[in-house]
């Protein structure tokens, strides 16, 4: 009995697996930016109560949200619209009102398994950072084609035997995410450029 | 006679009438197992629990557990909002930042950090700088039936051939769609058609 039963739980569990690795799939396959109906609660002072309360209500949100970064949604890039503010509450003992504003944003939010094109600011023997609008991804040298080796010099630069393909400050790199860190205030990211169809896109070597 | 279930002396009450006897011990040790059955079975359930549910929290995107928490939070929030190409964000952020200018002297001063690179980033990295075509873009890959995750990363990347295309989105091929590899060589050549002519 023990035996059926526990074949039973192994298929329960088996089914319910996979429907987890559907839903992690489709929200881990890249998306970068959104456009995101949040919620706030903002505390007036009571001197900005007036005619232009709104005004001033959407000033301070923006002042207050635009640039931050937080776990869940990742950077706040700008705000394009207000959706509702709500009935103001009179805090007990200080005369300000909370307003819950909904608010409609873009973030900006990398997530694993992405591909998306950086650019690269720092080469190093231990791999190259680059940049994608306000996150940093390191790719480490594990992660660089076995063919491409450190030069080191004035213009630190990952080549390849034959000097056809360099990745150097400023160049253009098309690279997959395969790793986040989400801290409070900041996102990091470890990339990979070993896989088909990722590595240079554009090389600042050759153009100038 | 020392039965190990440790209930020797409801047994030996029950010796002297010996027809009684089997069927006490037959419920004595139904009371003993059940439950013995039950914790190995609870036990390996919480166990395959515990394996899957770490399992699903490699998955999902951060690195912390209570990151992860927070993530399977969010994901009805991030069902609901709208994935953006580069090319809209660049068109959307462009708009903000003349609005920025009208109002003041000085619009760098004005914006945070975020906004500058992440207006800096999508100039660099947009296909189409042109509004209309833009447009023309969302509009053909929404013709598509793609996910909208799909959509924007085909329209980030702009992928040259089909085996790149599907490199970079791989479950264009692999859920069972009705994506043919000719229905995808159309569909690049589109695209690459509006930003030939935008």
């Amino acid at each position: 009995m023990s035996l059926l039963y526990d074949s039973f739980v192994l298929l329960r569990i088996n089914h319910s697996l996979s429907l987890d690795l559907s839903f992690c799939g489709s929200g881990n396959l890249g998306k970068m930016f959104f456009h995101i109906v949040l919620e706030r609660n903002m505390q007036l002072h009571p001197r900005h109560f007036g005619r232009d309360l709104r005004e001033k209500l959407v000033s301070k949100l923006m002042k207050d949200v635009e640039g931050t970064c937080s776990g869940r949604h990742g950077f706040v890039v700008a705000i394009t619209g207000i959706e509702n503010v709500g009935k103001g509450l009179i805090r007990d003992g200080t005369g300000f009102v909370t307003f819950p504003v909904k608010y409609q944003c873009v973030v900006f939010r990398p997530f694993k398994g992405e591909i998306l094109e950086a650019v690269v600011t720092m080469v190093n023997k231990m791999g190259f950072f680059a940049e994608a609008g306000p996150v940093q991804i390191f790719v480490s040298n594990h992660l660089i084609p076995d063919d491409m080796e450190f030069q080191s010099g004035d213009m630190p630069n990952y080549t390849t035997s034959d000097g056809s393909v360099k990745i150097q400050k400023d160049s253009e790199v098309r690279l997959k995410i395969i790793g986040t860190r989400v801290d409070a205030t900041e996102i990091f990211c470890i990339g990979t450029i070993k896989d088909d169809f990722l590595g240079v896109i554009s090389d600042p070597g050759t153009t100038s | 006679m020392q039965n190990k279930s440790g209930h020797f002396d409801a047994i030996l009450l029950c010796f002297r009438c010996r027809h009684f006897y089997n069927l006490t011990r037959v419920f004595f040790l139904a009371c003993d197992a059940v439950p013995f059955v039950l914790s190995l079975c609870l036990r390996k359930i919480y166990s395959r629990l515990r394996a899957r549910l770490k399992l699903s929290f490699n998955m999902s995107a951060a690195g912390e557990e209570e990151e992860n928490a927070a993530d399977l939070k969010i994901g009805d929030e991030f069902l609901k909002a709208k994935c953006l190409m580069n090319c809209e964000v660049s068109v959307i952020l462009e708009h903000k930042y003349e609005q920025l200018q009208q109002m003041s002297e000085d619009p760098m001063n004005q914006v945070s950090q975020v906004f500058e690179k992440s207006l800096q980033y999508v100039k660099r990295f947009s296909r189409y700088k042109n509004p209309d075509a833009v447009r023309q873009v969302r509009e053909l890959l929404s013709s598509y039936q793609l996910a909208e995750f799909e959509l924007c990363v085909l329209g980030n990347l702009c992928p040259e051939t089909v085996e790149e295309a599907i490199a970079m989105v791989p479950s264009i091929k692999s859920r069972g769609r009705v994506h043919d590899d000719e229905a995808i060589e159309k569909l690049l050549n589109d695209m690459s058609l509006i930003k030939k002519f935008e």
